[in-house]
C-alpha cells in the first residue's frame, strides 16, 4: 500500500464533498421514489453515495451536475426495483 | 542528448511541490497538461545542446496528448506504471479532461463486476483542494485510475527508440 503520510490530497475528500453538494437532490429524489417508505429512502440514499464514489467525482466539474443527477436517479430507481422485487 | 527517463521526470515534478502544501504557480491555471510539459521539458533539457529531448507536444489539451500517443502506439489501457503520464476520462464530456504524472500504482480490488481500479499516487496541476479537475492547484494526489472506464496512460519512454532509430530517420 502507498503510505498515507506521503499524501497532500486524498480524493476520498472529493466523494464527501460531492455527497454533501448533491444531498438536497439525493434526499428529494429518495423521498419522491420511496413514496413514504423510510427504509427504502435510506437504502436509496446509501446507494447514491456509493454511486458517487464509483463514478469518481474528481473527474467532473460544475458543468457536469446534470450528468451526475442522471447517474444518481438511475441508481435510486434501480435500488427501488431491486428492493420491491425482493419483498414481493 | 539526455536519454528519456521517468526518474528525471518525477524528480523535476517533485521539485515543484511546495513542501506538501497545495501550490499555486502562475501560468498553470490553463491546466494539468502545462505542468506535465513543464516538468517533462526541463527534466530532459540538454544545457550544452540547448534543446530538450522531451517527446510529448506542448499543449493544454489532454485530447491532443491522447491523439499524439495513440498515433505512436504508446497510449496504454494497461495498469498505470511509475513515470507514465495518465489521462483521466470524463464520461459526461466523453473526452480526456485531466492529466498528471504517476508516482506509484497499486491494484485496488472492488467486490462485484467492477472493472479493475488502480490506486495511484500522482503529481498534478490544475486541481482543486479535493483533487477535482478545474482548479489551480499543484499537489501530490491519491486518485483512482480505471482503464476499464476509459482512463489511459502514455508510455512515453517507448517513444525514444521510434524517434532515434536509424531506420526511422532514413524513412
Amino acid at each position: 500500500m502507498i503510505p498515507p503520510e506521503l499524501m497532500d490530497i486524498d480524493t476520498d475528500d472529493a466523494v464527501e464533498e460531492a455527497i454533501k453538494r448533491m444531498r438536497p437532490f439525493i434526499r428529494a429524489t429518495a423521498q419522491h421514489l420511496s413514496e413514504g417508505d423510510i427504509e427504502l429512502a435510506q437504502d436509496m440514499e446509501q446507494e447514491a453515495g456509493i454511486a458517487l464514489w464509483r463514478v469518481d467525482p474528481t473527474r467532473f466539474d460544475a458543468t457536469d451536475d446534470e450528468y451526475l443527477h442522471g447517474v444518481l436517479f438511475k441508481t435510486m430507481q434501480k435500488t427501488r426495483r431491486r428492493e420491491r422485487a425482493f419483498y414481493r | 542528448m539526455i536519454p528519456l527517463s521517468p526518474v528525471l521526470l518525477i524528480a523535476s515534478a517533485g521539485a515543484l511541490l511546495d513542501g506538501g502544501s497545495l501550490g499555486r504557480r502562475p501560468g498553470w491555471v490553463a491546466g494539468a497538461a502545462a505542468l506535465v510539459h513543464h516538468a517533462g521539458y526541463w527534466s530532459h533539457f540538454d544545457h550544452r545542446g540547448g534543446r530538450s529531448n522531451w517527446p510529448l507536444p506542448q499543449t493544454t489539451d489532454c485530447a491532443e496528448l491522447a491523439t499524439f500517443a495513440g498515433e505512436r502506439s504508446v497510449l496504454s489501457d494497461e495498469p498505470p506504471r511509475i513515470g507514465e503520464i495518465f489521462l483521466l476520462w470524463s464520461p459526461s464530456k466523453r473526452r480526456f479532461v485531466h492529466t498528471g504524472i504517476v508516482l506509484a500504482s497499486d491494484r485496488f480490488d472492488v467486490v462485484g463486476r467492477e472493472p479493475a481500479r488502480y490506486e495511484c499516487l500522482t503529481i498534478e496541476g490544475g486541481i482543486t483542494r479535493t483533487g477535482c479537475i478545474g482548479g489551480e492547484g499543484l499537489a501530490r494526489v491519491r486518485r483512482m485510475l480505471v482503464p476499464g472506464r476509459g482512463d489511459r496512460s502514455i508510455r512515453w519512454m517507448g517513444l525514444e527508440v521510434r524517434l532515434t532509430s536509424p531506420r526511422r530517420s532514413v524513412a
